[in-house]
């Protein structure tokens, strides 16, 4: 299984606690691993989040950030578990965000959880309370995010299989899935042939590049996106994807995984389960999105 | 009346005491049942079970002639698989209510989800409000009566048994091998019986019914066991 959850807010509010309630209402649907991520009003400070390896892989990243912008505060790194998490902040140009990504992702041992203005993922094994407990996930008015819970079932249990996945072809992008992929070797191929860097196994972080590619090559047009990836990947899904100005969804055209949808006071939540809406509002009856549907909202 | 406060037991322990409460007295409300899963699944008693508040997925599954009553919302999969009994939901279910039933009445008086009454081989469910797509899809028997707006795909690959719908665009939401027919006088008879008892307001002549298309291009012979749910039931109350 997997559980999924999207929150849209037009009033300021703590978009990050609210989506840690509401996926620790369906915990139930997967203990592998847990994310969220978190868009806040645009600023001109661009964060990065990556997992590193091992403490000597710093200095690489650091020289590798080097390369592409200016770090404007030293690394925060914390040691989770097994594996060290470090966000700093810079100053980069637009156009070289993919390039730095990209750059990144090629080290083995260095893999980008998030990198974009104002846009933050954290994510980690285990259950959404260790992730609350573990990071400091920063608590600010935020416009939208999304979040999942992890069941492994196609890819290993393995912090860096978690999601929300990014993706060098549009870093801006993050996408959360439920459900699986088939046709997962023949996309890799396709992508691949495209330059992406897989990190993973995982079929998730396939549809991640696909996506992200679309976005690319259309010029940020998630619905198009979305649309395409409707058709493309074979198997049953439930998708949350999101940029920094826009939030959408797709569902499989079986509807085999759930996706409810509910709205009220200025806010828009998507999830897998009507439960999750309990965060929020005590009764509700969530409206079930249509199979094959795509919709999409602007932020 | 005997109570159960289910607020720190887990479904296990509160279907336990919800059996040695009805064989003891026949009838007991259960309180704080918190959106648990498989509330009063797989009683093997008949009598009256109470819930007063929201239950999770499987609620009543399995049921053998219990009258089961939630007085809020249930989950996914209600009433799945009921042999016998009844189960009233007074607000909204999930998808896949009553999956697999045999025999029994289902009647939801808030919305439904996707799949209602999924495979559904005898048995009655009344939805009073909209139910989503995919209603009655696969039955091989009994009657799924939807009052409010149907979902697309009503009674896609249906083998046998009736959907009874009035939804005025019924017409564009059925399923690919089966046809909208008009109701006969005995299902007008039958509903008109089922609305009384339940205490809905609805006009029997007003439902048009979803049935499965005779072309002849495939014949199955549907297997359709003699079932004495009398014999397996394991108490009586």
């Amino acid at each position: 299984m997997c559980g999924i959850a999207g929150l849209i807010n037009r009033q300021g509010m703590d978009v990050s606690s609210k989506l840690i309630e509401m996926l620790s209402l369906i915990q139930h649907r997967g203990p592998d691993a847990s994310g969220i991520s978190v868009y806040g009003s645009e600023t001109d400070e661009v964060s990065l989040r990556v997992s590193v390896k091992r403490k000597d892989m710093e200095e690489v990243l650091l020289n590798i950030v080097g390369q592409y912008g200016t770090v404007l505060s030293p690394p925060v790194s914390q040691w989770i578990k097994n594996a060290i998490f470090s966000e700093l902040q810079l100053a980069i140009d637009d156009a070289d965000i993919p390039l730095l990504h990209a750059a990144i992702n090629s080290i083995e041992g260095l893999y980008v959880h998030s990198l974009g203005k104002g846009m933050r993922v954290y994510k980690d094994g285990g259950t959404i309370a260790d992730l609350n407990n573990n990071h400091k996930i920063i608590n600010s008015i935020a416009t939208h995010g999304l979040g999942h819970v992890r069941m492994a079932t196609e890819s290993a249990e393995d912090i860096n299989a978690a999601h929300p996945f990014v993706s060098p072809f549009y870093p801006d992008l993050s996408i959360v899935h439920n459900g699986q992929f088939t046709n997962y070797f023949n996309l890799r191929r396709y992508l691949e042939s495209k330059r992406a860097i897989f990190k993973t196994l995982n079929d998730s972080e396939a549809a991640s590049h696909l996506i992200a590619y679309a976005m690319r090559e259309n010029g940020g047009d998630l619905e198009d996106a979305l649309g395409m990836a409707g058709e493309e990947l074979d198997g049953v899904f439930c998708i949350i994807a999101a940029t920094s100005r826009q939030i959408g969804f797709v569902r499989d055209k079986l509807g085999i995984k759930p996706l409810l949808l509910f709205e009220k006071d200025g806010l828009t939540m998507l999830g897998s389960e009507q439960i999750e809406f309990t965060a929020l509002f005590p009764d509700v009856y969530a409206e079930e999105i249509e199979p094959g549907e795509v919709r999409v909202w602007n932020i | 009346m005997e109570y159960i406060d289910a607020a720190n037991l887990k479904s296990t322990e509160l279907n336990k005491e919800i059996i040695s409460k009805l064989e003891r007295y026949g009838e007991v409300t259960v309180q704080n049942p918190h959106s648990m899963h498989n509330v009063a699944a797989g009683l093997p008693t008949q009598g009256k079970v109470v819930i007063q508040g929201s239950t999770g997925f499987y609620t009543g599954g399995f049921m053998e002639g219990t009258t089961l009553q939630v007085e809020g919302n249930a989950g996914w999969y209600a009433g799945d698989n009921m042999m016998e009994g009844e189960l009233l939901i007074s607000k909204n279910t999930g998808c896949n209510a009553g999956t697999y039933i045999c025999g029994g009445n289902i009647v939801v008086y808030g919305n439904t989800g996707s799949r209602v009454g999924y495979g559904m081989k005898g048995g009655t469910i009344i939805v009073c409000g909209s139910a989503g797509p995919w209603a009655g899809q696969m039955t091989m028997g009994g009657k799924l009566i939807i009052l409010g707006k149907a979902g697309s795909k009503m009674g896609e690959s249906m083998y046998k048994g009736a959907i009874f719908v009035r939804d005025p665009e019924a017409g564009e939401k059925i399923g690919s091998n089966v046809f909208l027919d008009i109701i006969k006088a005995d299902e007008e008879q039958e509903l008109k019986d089922l609305f009384a008892r339940y205490d809905i307001t609805a006009d029997p002549a007003e439902f048009k019914v979803v049935r499965p298309m005779q072309t002849g291009r495939h014949t199955y012979v549907l297997f359709n066991p003699d079932l004495k749910p009398e014999l397996s039931r394991k108490m009586s109350v």
